[in-house]
């Protein structure tokens, strides 16, 4: 198996994954996978509606035979899908021809009598077909494989056999709405199956649909059972490993010939190099016995490289004229853009359309009345929906309002948002018990030390400390200095001028590394009490 | 290459990948949700049915309810899933891969009704069948897509083995592949793996079979860095 030509990515995948890659492959390759599978089956299926169905009026019959006969049309479906895998979906006509082969009667025996009964079919058929074992490896082999991947596949045979059920009765449904009403009316339900032409024509239409959505769904199923395969084989064999490692492989033995390449001609230029000085030698060797004629040499060598360049530069020109030319046709290139055409749906202007004056028929008017009256009764329905959500809307209208009064309620009354200030501002830790008692002491003793960072920070610290809970300034967890010195102006101005001023110097100190002053710190230490000391000693004591 | 991936590129161009989940185990899950639905409606029916035609019109309203917002209510809350989409391992997401909000949960279960007709969610199989995201005319609308939250069933692990220096640095795709050979060792036979580490003797130190595969898992085990 050639790994390289599959046409599906190869990764790990879970069970349901695979599944549906089965109905994106069969979608994919709709054209191929439903004209060799319908090829086959509408045949059958129009043979045994005909006889059983219609002929000796028995719809279950027909519909119990073509389920029965499934593992026989599948392999049709298998045979299309598994060459699809790797872009080559064969033709209706080398379907046709491989039938033979594919519906021997010894392949169906078994699959149509013993194990016809079994919810992993789909997963069995592959490995039965594609792998060509027979006897106990056939049966060890199957069994391997549904280790995993088992049970998905039950629960797809039976999904896959409820949509066909709720297609069809879709389907029905469909059927009945377009009935007209008129119709719809004059049947009398309770009677209705006891009239056994009735009941037999009302089989026969579902029997019809039910072939209908079995022969649209199957290959979906079939395809979904393949990839359940193909992905346990992936799981056992690691065929996505194997490429990659063989692109690496490719890849290192492509270094390996270039790498060879480069190192031969590497070899040819120092063979040169080591050639040339040799030869200019001889030349000089030589150039005593050449002196004796030097106005003839002479002009042959100024020539020379002229007669080189000339058709260099011809070339040259060449190229630029060609240039324009080569560049359009570079531009045609598919990766430069393409034309793409749009369809758009438009009104025809009537006026230029001279068709014969049309008659509207009869009962497609009466269609369309029933269609509008059915119309009508809708939007009855949704008026009364609509007045049900009008209400809602008022509620949730309402609702909205008394949020939003509340909300500015608590922004009136100050004392209702005051919250306990927070432990950190800023980078600063401004719990009052974490400062000392005197804070101006501590920091002229830090500043007596040359601390003169740790004296500014603590000034800095202990004056947001005093303001958030003496002064009960807002700030909030993520202030940063800025914003602590905006709110400051908002709630306590008078400390405004001092704060800033203090601010300003930390801030040069700390992130431009400045140096400041010590009278400026002595001078801000002298301060500081003015504004914040009384208090902190309430607050501490 | 054909796969069932949906690719999303992030605006930091981080390419993503989401994995939509097709109509079968959706079915199965919607099942479920069917199931959760009846369970509630019939537990309350009994107590509201002992309220007469008061309690009827109770239990309609609650029908109602369960009919049109269970979803909605638990992809938005719950983590976009309902109980039978996280049965079956599904979650809803924004088809940029963000979570699901009111709006877009609310759209794409109200045209529920859509996807219903003609009977039986009809137009809903069919549309999940064609569309290549295996979604519904209400995810279409919504722009909504269904995925497997956890695709792969859990974290990659690597067999533990003592790590080995590459005598050279490794590209990247030499180092993707050699990590899933490593993770994919343990469920591989011996044979195979060693079939494997043929394939490049270059990284295997020219080494062969059984030495040849050990000695990529211990170069595997050095690029996650088990370099003690």
């Amino acid at each position: 198996m050639e790994l390289e030509r599959l046409s599906i990515e190869l990764r790990p995948r879970n069970a349901w994954e695979a599944l549906d890659l089965g109905v994106r492959l069969t979608i994919q390759h709709a054209r191929a996978v439903y004209a060799s599978w319908l090829a086959v089956t509408l045949p059958c299926a129009l043979l045994i509606i005909g006889v059983f169905g219609i002929g000796m009026q028995h719809p279950g019959w027909a519909m119990l035979l073509m389920w029965w006969l499934r593992p026989a049309f599948d392999r049709v479906v298998l045979h299309v899908v598994s060459h699809a895998v790797f872009d080559e979906a064969p033709s209706v006509r080398a379907t046709l021809r491989a039938l033979p082969r594919l519906l021997s009667p010894r392949s169906l025996l078994g699959a149509l009598t013993l194990r016809r009964i079994g919810t992993q079919r789909s997963l069995r058929t592959p490995v039965e077909m594609l792998e060509g074992l027979h006897g106990p490896a056939a049966r060890q082999r199957r069994t391997l494989i549904a280790r995993r991947v088992g049970g998905a596949a039950t629960w797809q045979c039976i999904a896959w056999l409820m949509l066909e059920v709720i297609l069809t009765l879709s389907l029905f449904g469909l059927c009945v709405l377009l009935v007209p009403r008129e119709i719809m009316e004059q049947v009398n339900w309770d009677t209705l199956f006891r009239q056994d032409d009735k009941v037999r024509f009302i089989g026969q239409l579902a029997m019809v649909l039910y072939v209908a959505c079995h022969l649209a769904l199957e290959p979906m199923y079939v395809a979904g059972g393949f990839m359940l395969y193909l992905k346990r084989r992936n799981d056992l064999e690691a065929w996505d490993v194997e490429l990659q490692l063989r692109r690496i492989a490719q890849r290192h033995a492509a270094a390996n010939a270039g790498a060879a390449l480069f190192s031969m001609l590497l070899a040819l230029c120092i063979a040169m190099s080591v050639c040339v000085p040799t030869r200019t030698s001889a030349a000089e060797g030589a150039q005593p016995y050449t002196e004796e004629a030097p106005d003839a040499s002479a002009p042959v060598d100024e020539e020379a490289p002229r007669r080189n360049a000339e058709p260099e530069d011809m070339a040259r020109t060449g190229a630029i004229d060609n240039a324009s030319a080569k560049l359009k046709q570079i531009m045609q290139r598919p990766e430069f853009g393409k034309d793409e055409k749009h369809s758009v749906l438009r009104w025809r202007n009537t006026d230029t359309d001279d068709d014969k004056p049309w008659n509207f028929p009869d009962w497609l008017g009466n269609w369309l009345l029933g269609l509008g009256k059915l119309l009508a009764g809708l939007g009855k329905m949704l008026a009364a929906l609509g007045r049900v959500g009008g209400w809602l809307l008022i509620a949730c209208l309402a609702l909205a309002v008394l949020y939003v009064i509340m909300r500015y309620a608590r922004g009136w009354s100050r004392v209702a948002r005051r919250t306990p200030p927070p432990a950190e501002l800023a980078g600063f830790d401004i719990r009052p018990q974490s400062l000392p008692p005197d804070v101006p002491a501590a920091a002229r003793q830090l500043l007596r030390e040359g601390r003169t960072r740790e004296a500014m920070s603590l000034l800095f610290r202990g004056a947001l400390s005093v303001l958030a809970h003496r002064d009960h300034v807002p700030f909030t967890r993520g202030d940063t200095e800025g914003d602590c010195l905006d709110r400051v102006r908002q709630h306590a101005n008078a400390r405004f001028v001092y704060l800033a001023r203090l601010l300003g110097k930390w801030q040069e100190l700390a992130y431009a590394h400045r140096i400041i002053a010590a009278s400026d710190v002595e001078t801000l230490c002298n301060e500081w009490p003015r504004h914040f000391a009384a208090q902190t000693e309430k607050s501490h004591g | 290459m054909l796969d069932t991936l949906r690719p999303v590129t992030t605006p930091e161009l981080i390419e993503l990948q989401l994995h939509p989940a097709g109509l079968m185990p959706r079915s199965l899950a919607w099942m479920i949700d069917m199931a959760v639905r009846m369970g509630i409606t019939m537990a309350l029916g009994v107590p509201l049915s002992a309220l007469g035609r008061f309690g009827g019109g109770l239990l309609l309203l609650v029908y109602f309810l369960l009919e049109w917002f269970y979803p909605v209510f638990f992809e938005v809350l719950g983590d976009g899933a309902t109980p039978g989409k996280r049965s079956l391992g599904l979650k809803v997401l924004n088809d940029d891969g963000t979570p699901v909000g009111w709006g877009p949960s609310l759209t794409r279960n109200l045209l529920r009704a859509a996807d219903f007709l003609p009977v039986g969610y009809g137009l809903g199989i069919v549309s999940m069948l064609l569309h290549r995201e295996f979604r519904r005319l209400g995810d279409i609308v919504a722009g909504t897509v269904v995925v497997y939250r956890d695709a792969l069933g859990g974290l990659p692990a690597i067999a533990n083995a003592p790590a080995l220096a590459p005598e050279e640095p490794l590209d990247r795709m030499t180092q993707r592949a050699l990590l899933a050979f490593a993770e994919r060792a343990n469920s591989l036979t011996p044979a195979r793996q060693e079939e494997l580490a043929d394939l490049v003797p270059f990284l295997a130190d020219q080494g062969r079979g059984q030495h040849g595969a050990a000695r990529l898992i211990g170069l595997a085990n050095y690029l996650v860095g088990r370099r003690t």
